[in-house]
């Protein structure tokens, strides 16, 4: 039920982050909604579990808004993958790694975009 | 969990090869019938909500606004007095020389479902398709204004790629102190649209219209980009460069209109 939950939540998000785009435009590049929910839910679920969502939801967003199927997947994977090294590098300063993995999210969601277009 | 990861990763990479060599239509176009709906349903919640928050922070401009709009209303109606005896005029004189006005084939009226960002470019997300007779290389417009041009046409989905977008280049045409300077419009930041490639002689100026030109045969001629709104000059350079400002503004794009049309 919980899981069904946060799957529900994952694929509000993922329309959201596509219709509500123009809105959420900043300097030209769109905020990544998907990438930040699951960064967070890397705190309440086991990191294996958020790696398999967020592989399901990139095929998804893939499927409706267009672009490549698994290159959304790759880049929230790999996002994922470097912010939980980083939080675990500042285990005992966990705001500094909180601010630190979430900004290496964003960069390495961004850099496999422009590295795959 | 190093396992799950690396697994995830290659699986990422097939599917990638996958779609490229044989391609996930069917699922991609199924996945689009159930749930465009709901992508509708929140733009346009989206939009609502984008107007009541810019009304509530702009409502002490609201008033000037308004008071200056009454003056240019007024303005404004003498103008259009002035040009309706032009246009009869101009009327005349093309049935006198022969010349056909043509009109664009209106192919699709669409509602705009939201914006994807691929790399550094940007597209328009419009819910008509293949099945409506949309085809790539199609104008989108909204009034007279150039909106962008069709990229990618999925059976009931269109990717548009706008003006603003980095990768957009559309050949313009000023019209300044009643002369046609030509130049080219380039998106920038994917959120503004700049003049570039006007002669450094030319003299711009502020609120100058600019319009499509219809000379590389990818837009239509006489569609409407925007206005000057700063001019950039540099010493021993080619050409100079301006800033537009354009006549609609994404967050407030809901409903589109696709046209097709003969470049001849």
């Amino acid at each position: 039920m919980r899981k069904f939950l946060y799957l529900l939540i994952l694929l509000l998000t993922a329309l959201t982050q596509i219709a509500w785009a123009p809105f959420l435009m900043i300097r030209g590049f769109s905020l990544p909604l998907v990438l930040l929910v699951l960064f967070l839910s890397t705190y309440f679920y086991q990191v294996m579990t958020v790696f398999i969502f967020a592989f399901g939801i990139g095929i998804f967003i893939n499927l409706l808004a267009g672009g490549i199927v698994g290159s959304q997947s790759l880049a929230l994977i790999s996002a994922l993958g470097s912010a939980y090294i980083m939080r675990n590098l500042f285990l005992g300063r966990k705001w500094l790694g909180f601010l630190l993995a979430s900004v290496t999210a964003v960069i390495i969601n961004y850099a496999i975009w422009f590295f795959l277009f | 969990m190093k396992k799950v990861f690396l697994t995830l990763i290659g699986f990422s990479l097939f599917l990638m090869v996958f779609d490229q060599t044989i391609g996930f239509s069917l699922l991609r176009d199924f996945t689009q019938m159930i749930f465009s709906p709901i992508e509708i349903g929140l733009h346009g919640s989206g939009l609502l909500a984008y107007d009541k928050i810019v009304f509530l922070t702009k409502l002490p401009l609201i008033y000037r606004e308004n008071q200056e709009l009454k003056t240019e209303v007024n303005n404004l109606q003498s103008l259009l007095m002035e040009n309706q005896i032009l246009q009869n005029k101009n009327k005349v004189l093309k049935e006198q020389l022969g010349v056909e006005i043509k009109d664009y084939k209106v192919q699709a009226f669409a509602q705009v479902l939201g914006q994807k960002v691929e790399g550094e470019k940007v597209f328009i997300l419009i819910g008509k398709g293949r099945a409506e007779g949309v085809s790539v290389g199609d104008i989108v417009v909204l009034r007279k204004f150039l909106v962008g041009r069709v990229s990618f046409v999925t059976s009931h989905k269109a990717e548009v790629l706008p003006i603003f977008s980095q990768a957009s280049k559309v050949p313009v045409y000023v019209f300044s102190s009643g002369r046609k300077v030509s130049g080219l419009a380039v998106g920038e930041y994917n959120s503004r649209v700049k003049l570039k490639e006007v002669l450094q002689d030319e003299d711009l100026q502020r609120e100058d219209l600019v319009l499509t030109s219809g000379s590389a045969g990818t837009y239509p001629p006489d569609l409407l980009i925007g206005k000057v709104e700063e001019i950039e000059k540099k010493e021993n350079q080619l050409f100079q460069e301006a800033t537009l400002s354009m006549f609609w503004e994404i967050k407030e794009l809901n409903d589109v209109f696709v046209l097709k049309w003969d470049f001849e």
